[in-house]
């Protein structure tokens, strides 16, 4: 058997860069332009900021005070603690990176190519989202986008009432898409408005179908606003589906997800985080998204 | 080849009889013969390809998306949660994750540390975390009931269905932990793609009519 040579490696290399060109050129015309967001956080800063992610996960190092750092998961948080601090009243800002984030898996260290956008101080789901399906098209006509919002699901949890265990159990059902256990769960602990819980699996497919299945339940005001933001996102090839859940809890609006038929897992992932930002001091607008490079040349390679 | 086919990922073994013996009854599917050394089968009319596998392995071929579903046991859910969606509950491969030791001898007082032979680990692990008891575990991949008889385990943790192994090498269940039946589970990018084929096939599984 013979293995790639050298020969083949570097035209390999070269037709990535193209690839990456193409994004770039996307987004430079959209007046984006680029960040080169830090290498290292502070675990501590980081734990706390962003309870919900596996600590395992993170690669971490210590620095020459011995204090424990960690190589970044993840692009947004590092672009926004660098940012925000130096906020002005009224800016807006459109970033965009392209750079790698490291986690431990169960093979060992990884690291993952990402390439993303961020939009600060501007409400624009609507520009955002419609980059998303430009750059899915421009590699593969067939592909999918499904899109949520997760102020529905907190408004719906914050109805439900419930506590803080038996809040991440449910929303580990919903995000396994488990209605048997939702069911179980329903029966056991009984909680208020839990019509819309055991339905809340059903909402997804076309705008209007949701709507007309919605028309059965008493919503509250921030739920209508959660549907209300969806209605000009309607583009062909969008799925919604109101029981999306993201494992980043940092997300307080849109989310949403590229797929390709062919690549298991998501293209593109991305979603409003304006709560992120809070955190860090200023409260601003703020929606992004990623593109994981690797599964998008490795889709482009296998046509 | 067969390109809008829906691949099923099916366990061998137990399981995959069981779901066979379902489809029989039910009418709708047609069956495979799980006993021919194929590992590919068609239902040209329901347009499903299957694809027969370990049963530890179907959750690899779901999350991989190389198949679109998969048959498989909670246990098998338990010890290794892929990133996929667990649809439906089959109702059929019904059995119960339980503690077994040997016979009458009070084995927690023993020693601080409780060795454990399985074939679970994640399971094990988790469960007796929850409980703050100590635990060493000793990861066996098969005759796990062997393993206190020996002298290499205190107690084991399996899936136990009738509980004649168990029985009939002397041990005696000490706890049940959890309930474990047959799951539909499904590759999260598939599901969006091929939505309303795998509805379709969700609905013929719970035996709901077409025309409801």
């Amino acid at each position: 058997m013979e293995f790639l040579k050298i020969k083949e490696e570097m035209h390999y290399l070269q037709r990535k860069y193209r690839i990456i060109q193409e994004l770039e050129k996307i987004v430079t015309n959209e007046g984006y332009v680029l960040i080169e967001p830090a290498i290292f956080e502070e675990y501590e800063t980081f734990i706390k900021i962003n309870k919900r992610i596996q600590k395992e996960s993170m690669v971490k190092v210590i620095n020459s005070d011995n204090s424990i750092l960690i190589l970044r998961p993840d692009a947004t948080t590092s672009i926004i603690e660098q940012v925000i601090p130096k906020w002005e009243e009224g800016l807006k800002l459109k970033l965009f990176y392209n750079t790698k984030v490291f986690r431990h898996t169960s093979k060992g260290i990884k690291e993952y190519h990402q390439f993303g956008i961020e939009n600060l101080g501007e409400s624009c789901d609507y520009d955002v989202v419609e980059l998303v399906f430009k750059i899915l098209k421009q590699f593969n006509e067939n592909y999918l986008v499904e899109i949520g919002n997760s102020k529905f699901i907190n408004d719906l949890f914050k109805l439900l009432n419930l506590d803080e265990a038996n809040e991440q159990v449910l929303k580990s059902y919903i995000y396994y898409k488990n209605q048997f256990e939702i069911n179980r769960f329903i029966e056991r602990n009984k909680p208020n408005h839990h019509k819309i819980l055991s339905s809340l699996l059903s909402l997804q497919g076309c705008l209007t179908d949701i709507k007309k299945k919605l028309d059965d339940f008493t919503l509250t005001d921030e739920m209508e606003a959660a549907i209300d933001e969806l209605n000009n996102l309607q583009f062909d090839n969008a799925k919604f589906d109101l029981s999306m859940i993201s494992q980043y809890d940092y997300y307080d609006g849109i989310i949403f997800k590229g797929y390709y038929p062919n690549t298991p897992i998501p293209i593109i992932s991305g979603g409003r985080y304006d709560g992120l930002t809070k955190r860090y001091g200023h409260r601003i607008k703020a929606v992004g998204f990623s593109i994981d490079s690797d599964a998008l040349i490795r889709e482009v390679f296998s046509k | 080849m067969r390109k809008d086919y829906l691949t099923l990922a099916l366990a061998k073994g137990r399981l995959g009889k069981s779901l066979m013996k379902e489809i029989e009854e039910n009418g709708k599917l047609q069956s495979i013969d799980l006993d021919s050394r194929k590992l590919i089968f068609f239902d040209d009319k329901n347009k499903i390809r299957y694809m027969v596998v370990k049963p530890i392995d179907v959750i690899t071929y779901v999350e991989k998306g190389v198949a679109d579903l998969g048959v498989v046991g909670r246990d098998n859910l338990l010890e290794a949660q892929g990133d996929l969606y667990e649809l439906l509950d089959l109702g059929f491969g019904k059995c119960k994750f339980s503690i077994a030791g040997v016979k009458g001898q009070k084995l927690y007082q023993k020693d601080s540390i409780l060795k454990i032979a399985t074939k679970y680990p994640n399971v094990a692990m988790k469960y007796f975390q929850s409980k703050q008891q100590k635990i060493d575990i000793i990861k066996l991949n098969g005759s796990v009931e062997l393993a206190p008889l020996v002298g290499l385990a205190d107690v084991i943790v399996d899936i136990v269905e009738t509980g004649h192994t168990i029985k009939a090498n002397g041990l005696e269940i000490l706890e049940d932990m959890f309930d474990i039946s047959a799951k539909l589970i499904a590759n999260r990018v598939s599901y969006r793609f091929k939505q309303s084929e795998i509805n379709k096939l969700c609905d013929l599984l719970e035996g709901r009519n077409e025309d409801d």
